[in-house]
């Protein structure tokens, strides 16, 4: 194996560009992970903290397992079983006026039984299956991302979507 | 294909057209299509990148201050420690007589070098002490009168009067200490001047004058203090500060007569024409002089 120029991360220009790579990509895991309430950009930048205090010990290359399993710790360390409380956003189309009431009601309530389905999964479903859908990643860059095998993170996603549908149809 | 692979293949995109039609045969179809349609709205927040790193690099540096806080409590105990060490060292230093004196009478100059070759021009009744033995550890001259100092790159190097401490690290500069007076220039370099509990830097080019408590900010245009070149320059000095300059450089007595002692005199005389140094520092003021036995009267014509 070559010998890697840079052995570690405390050179400012490469921390910065480290923190641009992966700070999108840890907020979401820890958003869709354990929702909005416990402060995921908090805990992001903590990990980020944590790791330009470390920068002598971590290689660029474990940069990202490094800031991923530092902030899920963080994470559970004040979860303790609190609940997930995800959120949905307003998503405003142009032509959402011409819809009627009736339609609106109906998608409303949709959204509350999804939000619920979506708390009701295991994190790891709810990761994978969001990071696909919502982020529009492909199964092999969710399973880099979560440091796991392609068919964990398929197998995951597609629990995921059975178990959503389930839930929402009331089967 | 079972339903799984082709759920599977359809999550990841990877579904063909034909793979595709199958697919939305399957009666899950609209429930999928319903969930994949709808999982934006759980999208999480989009992260200002910009912003979110300006206060993260903000916060870092808080961190490191505290952590430098812990680093300058240290130094402050270390700070005492040598206090001590110092102490005792002077203490044995000058039971062993290490010190150098170089003293310079009425009328005199001398020239001469530091262990480190740095340079100490000592201008007349004027004295300087230093530690021989010590020096490589502390650059530290204490002195009385007026001395002009090229210092060789080094470790601090420090001046101590009466009024204040003086303390470079390599440079020009010259110290005058005379009475109440205090006047450094600095002619290269940086120089940091500590009256009491105040510090000051003067740049190249700059002067700090500190004269019965008062202080006073100017510039040096001069490459070297002029004194150097046989001619003693004042800016803005009370007459009698002049008076006991130009006593010191030609070994005399002045007496002055009918003369208010306070009034702000500029202007320079030379070291080597009595007659011509004395017309240059009455001349201004019209005063007039008379070059006695055992000393010169200056005093007001009326």
């Amino acid at each position: 194996m070559e010998k890697k120029l840079n052995d570690d991360i405390c050179d400012e220009n490469l921390f910065s560009s480290i923190y641009n790579k992966y700070i999108q990509d840890l907020n979401d895991f820890l958003y869709y992970k354990y929702g909005s309430l416990l402060g995921p950009e908090d805990k992001a930048q903590e990990a980020y903290i944590q790791l330009w205090t470390n920068c002598a010990k971590v290689s660029s290359d474990k940069a990202k397992s490094f800031l991923f399993t530092v902030a899920n710790n963080l994470m559970l360390n004040e979860v303790k079983h609190q609940k997930v409380v995800l959120k949905y956003q307003e998503i405003r189309n142009g032509d959402s006026d011409n819809e009627s009431p009736e339609f609106l009601l109906e998608h409303e309530q949709y959204l509350q039984k999804y939000k619920k389905a979506l708390e009701n999964l295991s994190e790891v479903q709810r990761v994978a299956f969001l990071l696909n859908r919502v982020e529009g990643k492909k199964h092999s860059e969710i399973a880099e991302m979560l440091g796991i095998t392609l068919r964990a993170a398929r197998k995951r996603i597609y629990s995921a979507v059975e178990n959503l549908r389930k839930e929402i149809d009331g089967i | 294909m079972d339903k799984e692979s082709l759920l599977i293949k359809w999550l990841d995109g990877e579904l063909s057209d034909s793979e595709l039609a199958l697919f939305k045969q399957l009666p899950e179809y609209q429930s999928y299509k319903k969930l994949n349609e709808n999982a934006a709205y759980f999208k999480s927040p989009i992260i200002n990148k910009e912003k979110q790193y300006a206060i993260l690099k903000s916060r870092l540096e808080k961190e490191k201050r505290l952590a430098s806080n812990e680093n300058a409590s240290f130094k402050i105990l270390m700070r005492i420690a040598a206090i001590f060490v110092v102490g005792l060292g002077l203490y044995v230093a000058t039971i062993k007589e290490d010190l150098v004196k170089v003293n310079t009478s009425i009328a005199e100059q001398t020239n001469f070098s530091l262990p480190d070759n740095s340079e100490i021009i000592l201008n007349a009744d004027s004295k300087i002490k230093y530690n021989e033995k010590d020096w490589e550890k502390k650059r530290e001259v204490i002195l009385k009168g007026e001395a002009f100092f090229k210092v060789a790159k080094g470790e601090k190097f420090e001046v101590e009067t009466d009024l204040g401490t003086v303390t470079v690290l390599g440079t020009k500069f010259n110290v005058k200490q005379r009475g109440k007076l205090l006047e450094v220039h600095c002619y290269e370099g940086l120089v940091k001047v500590e009256v009491g509990e105040y510090n000051f830097k003067l740049p190249e080019g700059t002067s700090l004058r500190l004269f019965e408590n008062k202080l006073k900010k100017g510039k040096t245009n001069f490459t070297n203090p002029s004194w150097i070149s046989g001619k003693t320059t004042f800016e803005s000095v009370p007459y009698y500060v002049v008076v006991e300059e130009f006593e010191r450089q030609y070994g005399v007595t002045v007496v002055l007569n009918n003369f208010d002692r306070q009034k702000i005199f500029t202007g320079s005389f030379i070291h080597d024409n009595m007659d011509l140094a004395l017309k240059s520092i009455t001349q201004p003021f019209k005063l007039s002089y008379k070059i006695n036995k055992d000393h010169i009267r200056i005093f007001k014509n009326d």
